[in-house]
């Protein structure tokens, strides 16, 4: 039997074109598929929870709201973002090759928290350029003026009417949003479009 | 035209005389200047009657010069473009621009010969509540009367194809918001800019200035226009500044929340068009500024609405903004010293002024001495009371208050002066209560409920040079009280002020004649000072009914000049003072907003957000046909080609009972639980018992809600000690996650269980049929899927076409029938693997209909389709399902009288004595159909269907008392009632062989 | 749209959250020990006061914690936000 393919939420891209992508002169977005992504719960007051994540990310979950750390998991670049009290997302890499999920589950008693996959359940794009503010406006009411938000910073809120997390990576400014993937087709449209009215302008 | 812009002025105003713009009016050429307005265009090539009123259909022409204009309302087009109409505008907001086309929204077959004109010399039989009273009888005629009043009132015409312009939304926060970029809002914005604040200005106007842009004023010893340059300049540099013009604040809600119109476009000619028409700024400010200006108010006059009658600080702004005279020779007629100075500048710009009427006995102050130098006669103790002229004003009689010393002057133009009304509508908007001020004979804001304050004209601050001192106070302190630090005293420049604007009211001139003429308060809607004192006799007390009766205040200018004088009006005639009477309430928007606006990029299939399972691109590539449910879009049926739906829905239904079935259940809601207290917690959510379910096994569930109405359904399996994963219907995923949230996070905090949607990582993929054992067989090596190891309401983890995957064997058609999850990613794959085997096992795709029939004839019911929040689990037949050795929510409620009442109605199967007869969903049963009316209705179809595989129509049905009736009757919408037979809801396999075999 | 100041996220707009109605409604621990009208009484019976009110809010679009706020009905001034303990 082939080797099973993965198809992003986008639908089947072309071969060529292997991640989808909106380019305009003032913003760009790109699709970032089949990241590994997990939700964990658990408290980190709990020592055996904490020190379970420590030893696999190298630190514990961070506490403080809307913040996001980035950590190693061996060579692979992971954030943990704070998703709620006791609730966090962790974004590995490339989902499939990442051992992070069970490196995770095999660290955290069951009694002590847990780990979700939901690699799948999700897709990320990154949203940069010199508009990528107004773009992040043009669908929700988080501030995100430096003031008010930055590296580090994130927010789950609604875009467009769906449930998405913003993740400011770095100053340029270049956010990630993660979505759902059964809404991602429907929000890569509607990006499109906003973007396209931000192109002409 | 034989002279191009014969009242154009020689020089002056804010135009660019280099650049020609030609447009047409009514179909004929005209030309005016970039810079000019619709209005000041037209105005300058003579152009004076521009309307027929609504109810008489006088002609009218411009009263005002901006947002308040009651008269001048086209419709706006542009040569050579589809679409892009706007239906309604006032011409003194619109830009000119090459290519416009406008028409007068009302006139009929032209403005100079109105057939309905003569509608005005029906004397006194159109007054107020004429409508209301005449057209009442007979009722059924009110169709054929609405269509002629209709057709002779003036309305734009609405475009008929689709808006094909784009609209955007855009979210913003700001520590200060200005709204208003006159003296008070610059000076404002500059003041909390140089604290450090976050500052938007939202001014509607194309550049800076406000009331400047219409007046010649002096600050600080230099034209005043000067000023407002340094102030734009200074506020560019400011890199937190953001100014917003063409922008209309239109909406102050809760918490500082204000929402704004920026008018992107249609400044432009359409060729240059680019990027959206229009944009809606939803503000969030921490603290307001409103600096919102003033509006003047005309005086109440017998015949004070001919075209040529305008307010005088219109004629001004029409003078210094536009360089236009609105007329050669003028009659100034006003109540306060705002209107000399306009005069002046009339004078100044070689217009004739023929007299300044002023009622007050020793008016202008200050200014009465230039007008003496400019040589203006004047009138003191003096009014208007009657105007002359066809089709425009040709004559003015003037005469003392008394009537007496009355005489006639020739003038085309009436600059018309009541004083100035402070623009309160966002203050009151925001939760502030306007109050009456007797001296400055206005409403004034009452005291602020949000963060907001007010600054200058609109807080009733008339003095330029304390509007900018109180402008800049008022950003100072928004600054600090948004936390930014004191910036101290500002100074401001001073004005060459003179005078006072505090009016001597004069709500209405009386002419003294015994059938006195029409003297208009609400130009838009023809409403008089003799309505609304006809409304005060008929009884109408409240403000509110009197607007409603006279329809004071309902035109789409929302009353920006009538309201005032209205109100005032209504309280000289109930005796009162308009402190008492008050205002009526100013609701947003101030100034209309489009429905582009409004939506934004939310039309067409951006509407609303639309969920696709991970298969969506092969349905649409089979040609299916989908269904919303909720936000989700879900393949109804897959016709073949020239298939009708009934035919592919019964081919389904066959497939699945006797090959394989292959179905989509993507959109099902999952939930995955686990904590130490996962058992415990489904123990009190669902009805039935929990702890005893073995690792490895499925169950069915039922949630009521605690009134003791189900709630939601579906199956939960437990995947280890302390994990499950739950299945919710698909619309009701998300309120059954926050249901659990709901109990976990304020009931039972104790209890160690967490919740995590996993909806969108799995994709789910039904197999239903007699064969898809051996289907799933082919796919899947590892898993042993005989009846005896792998047994009904079992799941089991393992591999499918090289997929890690989950195996439920549960059923919702009643067939033996397999549920595969695999990760989403992965989900379109597996899909094909199956697909490919099609031949092999004849495998037919189905959609939603088909499986709400297969489920039907097994009887299992759908949450929303047979219960609709007032079912309980025993109305449904489902008591076996209700533990009865713990409690759980909603059980103490199934114990309540009413929940245990013999007569419920309960769930029937029904067959129609005619098995061809489909009964529609929703009808309604009755006992005995030909008896006394009403009849009384015993039930109602939840659903019904052709069973392709009973060869008959089912239904299921809430029934009271259930299956004690035999029989009933269901009616139909062709009246007829069609004889049913009340039986059990499991029409197929009672045993369930199938789904076990 | 209401200003809602999330005890974890901070002030979000309206449009992030549920309304969960009056807080405070403890669920009996013995509904078989009530009367038909008590158990009613939780059920059913609501406080609808002009002026302040307890009421629950649930940031469902955001950390999906439930909170508690005390709000004027009048003026939808919202004076104290307090978590559930």
């Amino acid at each position: 039997m082939a080797e099973p393919r993965r198809e992003s939420p986008l639908g089947r891209a072309p071969a060529a074109a292997p991640n989808r992508l909106i380019e305009r002169p003032s913003v760009r977005v790109e699709e970032l598929p089949f990241r590994a992504i997990l939700v964990l719960h658990g408290r980190t007051g709990r020592p055996r929870f904490a020190q379970g994540v420590a030893q696999v990310l190298g630190r514990p979950p961070p506490d403080a709201p809307n913040t996001f750390v980035e950590t190693r998991f061996g060579e692979e670049g992971v954030v943990i973002a704070w998703a709620g009290p006791e609730e966090w997302f962790v974004i590995g890499q490339e989902e499939g090759t990442s051992g992070l999920r069970v490196a995770l589950r095999q660290a955290i008693p069951e009694t002590d928290g847990a780990v979700v996959d939901v690699s799948s359940g999700f897709t990320l794009f990154t949203l940069e350029g010199r508009r990528a503010r107004d773009l992040v406006a043009a669908g929700c009411s988080i501030d995100v003026h430096p003031r008010a938000f930055g590296p580090g910073r994130c927010a789950q809120t609604l875009y467009a009417r769906t449930g998405v997390s913003v993740l400011q990576r770095d100053e340029t400014p270049r956010f990630e949003m993660m979505v759902r993937r059964s809404y991602a087709a429907w929000l890569w449209r509607w990006m499109e479009s906003s973007a396209e009215l931000m192109a002409v302008e | 035209m034989s002279i191009s812009q014969p009242f154009r002025l020689v020089g002056g105003g804010r135009i660019d005389r280099r650049r020609r713009v030609d447009f047409r009016f009514n179909g004929l050429r005209f030309e005016g200047y970039r810079g000019d307005t619709l209005a000041s265009a037209l105005l300058a090539n003579g152009v004076r009657t521009v309307g027929r009123s609504i109810k008489y259909h006088r002609p009218r022409g411009f009263v005002g010069s901006g947002a308040e204009e009651p008269n001048g309302i086209f419709t706006v087009r542009h040569t050579g473009v589809e679409g892009s109409t706007i239906p309604h505008a006032p011409g003194t907001v619109v830009e000119l621009v090459e290519g416009l086309e406008a028409h007068a929204v009302n006139g009929w077959p032209s403005l100079r010969f109105d057939f309905a004109g003569g509608l005005q010399w029906l004397g006194g039989m159109l007054s107020a509540g004429f409508y209301y009273k005449t057209f009442m009888w007979p009722r059924a005629a009110w169709h054929w009367y609405e269509w002629a009043i209709r057709r002779m009132a003036g309305n734009g015409r609405a475009p008929d194809g689709p808006d094909p312009d784009r609209y955007d939304k855009r979210n913003a926060f700001c520590d200060v918001l200005v709204v208003g970029g006159g003296p008070a809002g610059l000076a404002a914005s500059l003041a909390a800019a140089r604290a450090g604040a976050r500052v938007i200005l939202a001014d509607d106007q194309p550049e800076l200035g406000g009331s400047l842009l219409g007046a010649r004023r002096q600050l600080g010893g230099k034209p005043a226009f000067a000023w407002v340059a340094n102030c734009a300049a200074a506020l560019a540099d400011e890199p937190e500044v953001t100014v917003l013009s063409r922008t209309t604040a239109f909406g102050f809600y809760d918490h500082g929340f204000v929402a704004a119109l920026e008018r992107c476009t249609d400044h432009l000619p359409p060729p240059r068009r680019r990027g959206p028409r229009e944009r809606v700024w939803r503000i969030r400010a921490r603290r307001v500024v409103l600096a919102a200006g003033a509006t003047e108010r005309p005086l109440v006059f017998e015949n004070n609405d001919r075209p040529g009658i305008m307010l005088a600080g219109a004629a001004a702004a029409y003078v210094n903004r536009y360089g236009v005279a609105p007329g050669r020779r003028a009659v100034v007629f006003t109540n306060n010293d705002s209107a000399w100075r306009a005069a002046l500048d009339l004078v100044e710009a070689k217009i004739e002024v023929a007299a300044i009427v002023d009622v007050r006995p020793e008016p202008g102050g200050a200014l009465a001495a230039r007008a003496e130098a400019a040589g203006i006669p004047v009138l003191a103790g003096h009014a208007v009371v009657d105007t002359q002229g066809r089709n425009a004003l040709r004559r003015v009689r003037a005469a003392r208050l008394d009537g007496s010393g009355a005489r006639n002057l020739d003038c085309d133009l009436l600059a018309v002066s009541g004083g100035w009304n402070p623009n309160l509508h966002l203050h009151a908007q925001s939760g502030g209560r306007p109050r009456f001020d007797e001296t400055r004979g206005c409403f004034l804001p009452g005291p602020p409920v949000q963060a907001e304050t007010g600054a200058g004209a609109c807080r009733g601050t008339f003095r330029l040079d304390a509007c900018v001192r109180e402008g800049a106070q008022a950003g100072r302190e928004a600054a600090l009280a948004a936390g930014f630090r004191d910036v101290g005293v500002i100074s401001a420049p001073s004005t060459d002020e003179e005078g006072t604007t505090d009016p001597d009211p004069a709500w209405a001139v009386h002419s003294r004649r015994p059938r006195p003429r029409r003297a208009f308060v609400d130009f838009q809607n023809d409403a008089t000072a003799a309505d609304l004192a006809l409304a005060v006799r008929e009884g109408f007390e409240s403000i509110e009914h009197i607007k409603r009766y006279t329809l004071l205040g309902f035109g789409t200018d929302q009353g920006k000049t009538g309201n005032v004088n209205g109100m005032a009006l209504a309280a000289g005639a109930l005796g009162r003072s308009p402190a008492q009477v008050g205002t009526t309430t100013f609701r947003p928007p101030y100034t209309p907003v489009t429905f582009g606006a409004a939506a934004g990029l939310a039309t067409g299939e951006l509407h609303d957000p639309l969920r696709v399972t991970p298969m969506h691109e092969w349905h649409e590539a089979q040609g299916a046909v989908f269904e919303p449910v909720g936000q989700w879009l879900r393949p109804w049926y897959f016709p073949k080609p020239g298939e009708e739906m009934r035919a592919a829905v019964a081919r389904e239904c066959l497939a699945a009972r006797e090959g394989v079935g292959l179905f989509d259940a993507s959109t099902l809601g999952k939930i995955d639980l686990q904590g130490p207290d996962a058992a415990v917690f489904l123990d009190r959510i669902y009805t039935n018992d929990w702890s005893s379910l073995a690792i490895g096994r499925c169950r069915y569930g039922l949630m009521l809600g605690e009134d003791g109405m189900v709630m939601d359904d579906g199956v939960t399996a437990r995947l280890g000690e302390h994990h499950y994963l739950m299945t919710t219907t698909t619309g009701g995923a998300a309120h059954v996650l926050g249901w659990l949230e709901r109990w976990r996070q304020t009931e039972w905090p104790e209890l160690r269980v967490r919740f995590t949607s996993v909806t969108d990582q799995w994709a789910t993929i039904g197999v239903a049929g007699p064969r898809s054992r051996d289907l799933v067989a082919s796919l899947c090596e590892e898993i042993d899927l005989g009846p005896e190891s792998f047994r009904f309401m079992e799941f089991r983890e393992g591999v499918f076409a090289g997929v890690p995957c989950r195996i439920f064997r549960i059923s919702f058609t009643g067939e033996l029938s397999f549920e595969i999850n695999v990760p989403a990613d992965y989900g379109r794959y597996a899909w094909d693997r199956i697909v490919e085997r099609t031949e092999e096992f004849s495998i037919t795709p189905y959609g939603t209909e088909t499986m709400h029939v297969l489920r039907a004839e097994k009887g299992f019911i759908v949450v929303g389709q047979e219960t609709d929040g007032s079912v309980t689990p025993v109305d449904l037949g489902m008591e076996w399902i209700l533990s009865k050795k713990k409690d759980f929510i909603g059980r103490r409620s199934l114990a309540r009288s009413d929940c245990r009442r013999p007569d419920r109605r309960r769930l029937v199967g029904l067959a129609a004595a005619d098995p061809n007869e489909v009964l529609p969903e929703g009808a309604q049963l009755v006992d005995e159909p030909f008896t006394f009316l009403p009849v009384p209705m015993v039930g109602y179809v939840t659903s019904s269907y052709w069973s392709p595989n009973l060869g008959r129509s089912i239904a299921l049905a809430l029934v009271a008392g259930g299956r004690d009736r035999s029989r009933v009757f269901a009616a139909l919408e062709d009246g007829r009632f069609v004889p049913v037979d009340v039986v059990s809801p499991v029409f197929l396999d009672p045993r369930g062989e199938r789904q076990r075999g | 749209m209401l200003l809602i100041e999330c005890p974890w996220c901070g002030p979000r707009d309206e449009s992030e959250f549920s309304y969960g109605g009056e807080a405070h409604i403890v669920r009996p621990p013995e509904p078989d020990r009530l009367t038909d009208e008590e158990w009613a009484d939780y059920l059913f019976m609501r406080k609808n006061p002009r002026g302040r009110h307890l009421e629950q809010w649930c940031h469902a679009h955001g950390c999906r914690q439930w909170f508690n706020a005390e709000r004027d009905t009048v003026t939808s001034e919202i004076v104290r936000i307090y978590r559930v303990e």
